[in-house]
């Protein structure tokens, strides 16, 4: 016992000394947080750990998180690339332990080459492997898919909370046609370059009882209606539609994001519970505008449109109203040509305290606006507002914008112009009766 | 303002027995401490045998500025109404830069904040720390690794043959 103690104290002061001296601090933290650095790294860095020293020989294999991307692998002969990413690949999810859990499984890879194939095989047995080590996330980015087909086990992975699948071709899209959808746990989905029909989308309502986000993407909706009972964000980028009337029915939505596509087929219901949607038109088409009158109670609304005009003459005819909306930003068009059916406008927009203008004027000459044909005039402009004159005679008529609670103005211009310059004024001239309201002009894009 | 000098303030005591005076809405970003305080409200002076005091007084650094720039994107918000979309990026932005400028540390010191940041469970700063690490990590050779990190390689030239035969396709050069 006595000779006990002064051993025990002898080790404990070794002890001290080496990790004093010994430099290596990394090797020292506990494997816990050294399985957390090596899960943000790419499947082929947290390979090659394994021949850092001792300590490192095991860690590797018992990673959560795996991300393969082919890009790793690039040579300049695309076979070879190929040939090592399924190798590399394959041989890396033999050696991870068969019941093992991931959090996430990430891949990026293309399908098969016309000189090289075998990859989309090999692709959807390493999926079917993934989803049996019950991921919580699984992201799968094809480009090129030929030959590559998705496994119907991964519509059935009780595990995932998000899924997140782009099946990139310049051809044609992915029929989405699982045989059946069984995601429990699923809150985010997004979908890229598919295509779906009726039976799809019903098996996906029916499969995803949770699901709160869903984003499609250059997706080709061969069906009349959507409904999706529990989702919070829709976001649809270029989605196109087979019928002229389609609806969505999302009764508990609170975002909504449509970017182009076939804006005009959409007729949905009132959407009581959205209060923040973006919307870009890319035509100028009437029916493209129903989808704001189901937007009742929006309170935060960025709409970008080629032409402001068709638009207000919409609200007027369908006595459009935005009751609730707190923020508008609009763009981008030349502000000068519309800033008298912006008045219009913000006449429905009682409750308004931030409005942004995003002013985009393409045709301008020598840095004018396209909508100040004299010269001279524009010239009177510019010199009256660089020396704050007071005097109103070079502005034709002020347009008074009726928003009681109008806090601020901001003007976005990608560079300062005269048309600018004479924005500015005509703003600040239309809220002169609005005490509150400041005008803040800021820059966007490159300097 | 006024607030703030009735709050309370607690007294954090390092592994080599400095103190630190902080309030405890910045103790309190620290999960650890807030569940220390939790427990027993009356507590003022906690000691922290697992943290130096260079550590301790750079963890405490992270935290009150991710205190002030919260209060004050709440300041603001309440100010306006609502939050400005820019604004708020803009914050963000500068907070990165921030985070950025605050991990030009040397990796001995990164790898004390990341066990710190564990231990006291700042998410923030473990997820900041734990990132830095992954990208010193990014792009290098096995070989450039150990150097940075001054890793000793305690494997025989057999051992390490083994393990690149047993696992070669993790180490095929792309030329």
């Amino acid at each position: 016992m006595i000779t006990c103690i002064p051993l025990l104290r002898q080790n404990a002061s070794s002890r001290k000394v080496v990790t004093y001296t010994r430099p290596d601090r990394l090797s020292d933290l506990p494997n816990v947080l050294l399985i957390k650095i090596l899960s943000s790294l790419k499947a082929r860095e947290v390979a090659q750990t394994c021949i850092l020293s001792k300590r490192w020989r095991n860690l590797w294999a018992s990673v959560p998180c795996l991300n393969f991307d082919i890009a790793e692998f690039s040579s300049l002969n695309s076979t070879e690339s190929h040939r090592r990413f399924i190798k590399f690949v394959s041989s890396f999810l033999l050696s991870i332990v068969e019941n093992a859990s991931l959090d996430v499984f990430h891949l990026i890879c293309d399908g098969d080459h016309p000189f090289y194939n075998g990859i989309s095989d090999a692709a959807s047995a390493w999926i079917e492997k993934a989803v049996k080590c019950k991921p919580k996330k699984l992201q799968l980015e094809v480009f090129y898919y030929e030959g590559l087909t998705i496994p119907d086990s991964l519509y059935i992975c009780d595990s995932l909370e998000e899924l997140y699948i782009r099946m990139d071709s310049g051809r044609q899209k992915y029929l989405f046609e699982p045989e059946e959808v069984y995601l429990p746990k699923l809150k985010r989905l997004h979908l890229s370059d598919f295509q779906a029909f009726a039976y799809g989308m019903e098996k996906l309502r029916y499969g995803c009882p949770i699901l709160e986000s869903l984003s499609l993407v250059y997706f080709l909706l061969e069906t009349q209606n959507v409904f999706f009972g529990s989702l919070k964000r829709l976001s649809m980028t270029r989605c196109y539609f087979d019928y002229l009337d389609f609806s969505i029915s999302a009764p508990d939505l609170e975002y909504l994001s449509i970017d182009g596509g076939s804006i005009g087929c959409i007729s949905s219901n009132k959407m009581p519970k959205v209060t923040e949607a973006s919307i870009i038109f890319y035509r100028v088409e009437e029916t493209e505008y129903d989808v704001l009158s189901s937007l009742v109670n929006v309170e935060v609304l960025e709409i970008t449109i080629p032409y402001l005009s068709e638009l207000v003459k919409y609200a007027l005819k369908n006595s459009l109203i935005f009751p609730k909306l707190k923020r508008l930003t609009l763009g981008r068009f030349c502000m000068n040509c519309a800033f008298s059916t912006l008045s219009s406008l913000l006449k429905r927009t009682s409750k308004l305290e931030i409005l942004t203008l995003y002013h985009d004027c393409s045709n301008e000459v020598d840095g004018d606006c396209c909508c100040m044909v004299n010269k001279s005039k524009i010239l009177q402009i510019v010199d009256c507002y660089r020396r704050k004159c007071k005097t109103k005679n070079s502005i034709e008529k002020v347009e008074w914008f009726d928003c009681k609670c109008l806090k601020e103005v901001k003007v976005l211009c990608n560079k300062y112009t005269s048309g600018v310059l004479q924005l500015v004024k005509r703003v600040k001239l239309s809220t002169k009766g609005l005490k509150k309201a400041r005008v803040v002009v800021l820059y966007y894009g490159r300097k | 303002m006024a607030r703030s000098s009735t709050e309370n303030m607690i007294t954090l005591m390092s592994s080599d027995g400095e103190e630190f005076m902080v309030t405890e809405k910045v103790a309190r970003e620290c999960t650890t401490i807030r569940n220390m305080l939790e427990d027993d409200c009356v507590i003022t002076n906690i000691p922290l045998p697992n943290v130096t005091s260079d550590i301790l007084s750079m963890v405490i650094e992270y935290c009150m500025e991710h205190v002030a720039a919260a209060e004050k994107a709440a300041a603001e918000t309440a100010e306006k109404g609502s939050s400005s979309a820019p604004a708020a990026a803009k914050a963000n932005k500068d907070l990165e830069e921030w985070d950025k400028a605050f991990m030009n540390v040397d990796v001995y010191t990164l790898c004390d904040l990341i066990l710190a940041a564990n231990y006291l469970n700042v998410s923030g700063l473990l997820d900041l720390t734990i990132q830095t690490a992954a990208n010193l990590i990014k792009g290098k050779s096995p070989e450039q690794i150990r150097k940075t990190f001054h890793i000793q390689n305690d494997l025989s030239l057999e051992e390490e043959e083994k393990i690149r035969s047993q696992t070669p396709w993790a180490f095929e050069k792309s030329e």
